[in-house]
């Protein structure tokens, strides 16, 4: 998927400013962002539901806007909140949305066991105007892989259920892994560090970043930070204050969070203040910077 | 099977299914069944109420079987008119709400496909709606007076049927056109009103839809009543409403 110079204007309002954004195949991808950044607007221009003002979006080598039932018979989605007719069943909406797709017979019967076994709903008779939100959403990623996709599109998929529900269905994300290319919007970071390899986080409708979860961390974890523990962290703060590779230092509890600017002189330097000042050393370990400070760095505009 | 022949029997089996089922076959099953038994009936009952009144005299003429055709075709012009209004506004307007049309038209479903098979399903209600209505009016008529004026009074409810579906392609456009339901039903009796007023003059009447609101008795007394202009204007909106509600459609964003 290539997405360039996507804008779309509500009136005034802009709700994409020039969005670019890369999706290898095979990758299971994360689109992140604050409530409103512009996710749905961008899902939605790509399963052809709205236009762009500006720009263009390829998905699997086709323009989305010129060629829509050709790049729809590829993809598969799932809006945030899905609808479904509540007087079928569920094997009878996977039918429908087969034949949409132009599937029949043998292959199509094939393919709604093997969903229904997936969303965990086989044998499930009730009409789904009866079903719970966890059941909907997973009849939701069930439909959306009728036509076995090249690319599964999901907006929102766990932001309203429960634990149980979210679990479930980010389960079905992973087994999709390697078999499908996956773009998933959320604004639940843990779920985009259990599923995603790749990530990309877009704030006010612009794509700050994107890259793999990893190149992510590093690039944006605002350095690097240590955890240490000592008998007296106060009198460790004052000799490692106005260090140059001190970025910053933070009491909390009995624990010291130091951020470092070069993280070996820290574990050369740290040890040796400790020894120095005749203080016990009981924990240092390098803290792993987590999806959630890159996220507010890049969303919060903080210099990496 | 391709979107629209998939997407237009899933329409056939949801008027099976669901309420739409009940509106407006019921109520043409219900003038079918009840106008040649209340016309049969309405001496009887207007004597019954004017003996309770004394100094009261009505003299009612015994009722015919055109009047029973009369009936039941003016209550196709008002009712029946209303509730293909009322049923239509939420043809695609309710599947907006619901969010079942991005369901669908995330799929190889063109927007000219999902309106068509929208408008093809509501036809063919329409027409089975109606053709029951008809049989069962003629059945009791026949039973209840005699066997005239059935050619007249079928030819009559084919020109209504052409009005009828006029008026959903006229819905099916508003339904595309507005949000909500209760907009589109409400734009939609605003029409039926204004074309109910046009039946007051003449040359509008004459050359508008209006005449075919108002050749019913025309029809049943075997008078000419004047349709070539009327039907060529009911046909002309209807395509252009089709027309107009796919183009519509097109344009929105869901």
């Amino acid at each position: 998927m290539h997405i360039t110079g996507l804008t779309k204007l509500y009136g005034e309002k802009r709700a994409l400013d020039g969005v670019n954004l890369t999706v290898q195949e095979g990758s299971v991808f994360g689109f992140l962002g604050p409530n409103g950044a512009g996710k749905t607007t961008t899902l939605r221009i790509l399963a052809g539901l709205a236009r762009p003002t500006a720009g263009q979006a390829r998905v699997l080598g086709r323009d989305v806007v010129a060629t829509t039932n050709e790049v729809r018979s590829l993809i598969g989605f799932l809006p945030d909140v899905p609808g479904f007719y509540g007087w079928m069943t569920a094997p009878e909406l996977l039918r429908l949305a087969g034949e949409l797709f132009g599937l029949s017979g043998r292959t199509l019967r094939q393919r709604i066991d093997a969903l229904l076994e997936l969303a965990g709903l086989t044998g499930v008779t009730t009409k789904i105007s009866g079903y719970s939100r966890g059941m909907r959403q997973r009849l939701g990623v069930a439909q959306a892989l009728i036509n076995a996709p090249r690319l599964l599109m999901l907006d929102e998929p766990t932001s309203a259920l429960d634990p149980i529900g979210r679990r479930e269905v980010l389960e079905m994300i992973s087994s999709l892994a390697g078999r499908t290319t996956v773009f998933f919007s959320t604004h639940i970071l843990s779920d985009v560090e259990r599923v995603c390899d790749t990530a990309a986080v877009l704030n006010k409708g612009r794509v700050v970043d994107q890259a793999p979860i990893d190149e992510l961390k590093a690039r944006h974890g605002s350095g690097h930070r240590l955890l240490l523990e000592v008998d007296r962290p106060e009198r460790l703060r004052a000799a490692l204050e106005g260090a140059p590779w001190v970025a910053g230092i933070a009491l909390e509890g009995g624990a010291m969070s130091l951020e470092v600017t070069d993280l070996d002189e820290a574990f050369r330097e740290v040890p040796a203040a400790v020894a120095a000042q005749g203080l016990a050393l009981r924990r240092l370990e390098a803290a792993e910077v987590s999806l959630e400070e890159v996220f507010v760095d890049l969303v919060e505009g903080r210099p990496a | 099977m391709s979107g629209f022949s998939a997407f237009l029997k899933k329409e056939l089996r949801e008027t099976r299914k669901t309420w739409r089922l009940w509106v407006l076959p019921g109520v043409l099953v219900f003038l079918g069944l009840t106008v040649p038994i209340m016309t049969a009936a309405t001496p009887a009952i207007l004597k019954a109420t004017a003996r309770s009144q004394p100094g009261v005299v009505i003299e009612f003429p015994p009722p015919t079987s055109r009047d029973a055709y009369n009936d039941f075709l003016s209550n196709l012009a008002q009712l029946a008119l209303l509730a293909v209004i009322i049923a239509g506004a939420a043809m695609i307007a309710s599947e907006r709400r619901a969010g079942t049309v991005v369901f669908v038209l995330t799929k190889p479903l063109t927007r000219a496909g999902f309106v068509c098979a929208k408008a093809v399903s509501n036809v063919v209600l329409l027409l089975a709606a109606t053709a029951i209505g008809a049989v069962l009016c003629v059945a009791g008529t026949a039973a209840l007076f005699d066997t005239r004026h059935i050619g007249a009074f079928l030819a009559a409810v084919v020109v209504w049927l052409v009005l009828a579906v006029m008026v959903t392609f006229l819905m099916l456009l508003l339904s595309a056109w507005f949000n909500g339901q209760a907009q589109a039903a409400g734009v939609g009796i605003g029409v039926y009103v204004g074309l109910l007023a046009l039946t007051g003059f003449p040359l509008l009447r004459e050359h508008s839809p209006a005449g075919l609101m108002a050749a019913n008795d025309a029809f049943l007394r075997g008078r000419d009543a004047a349709l070539a202009w009327p039907l060529v204007t009911t046909i002309a909106l209807a395509a252009l409403c089709l027309a107009g509600a796919i183009w519509v459609f097109r344009r929105k964003e869901l």
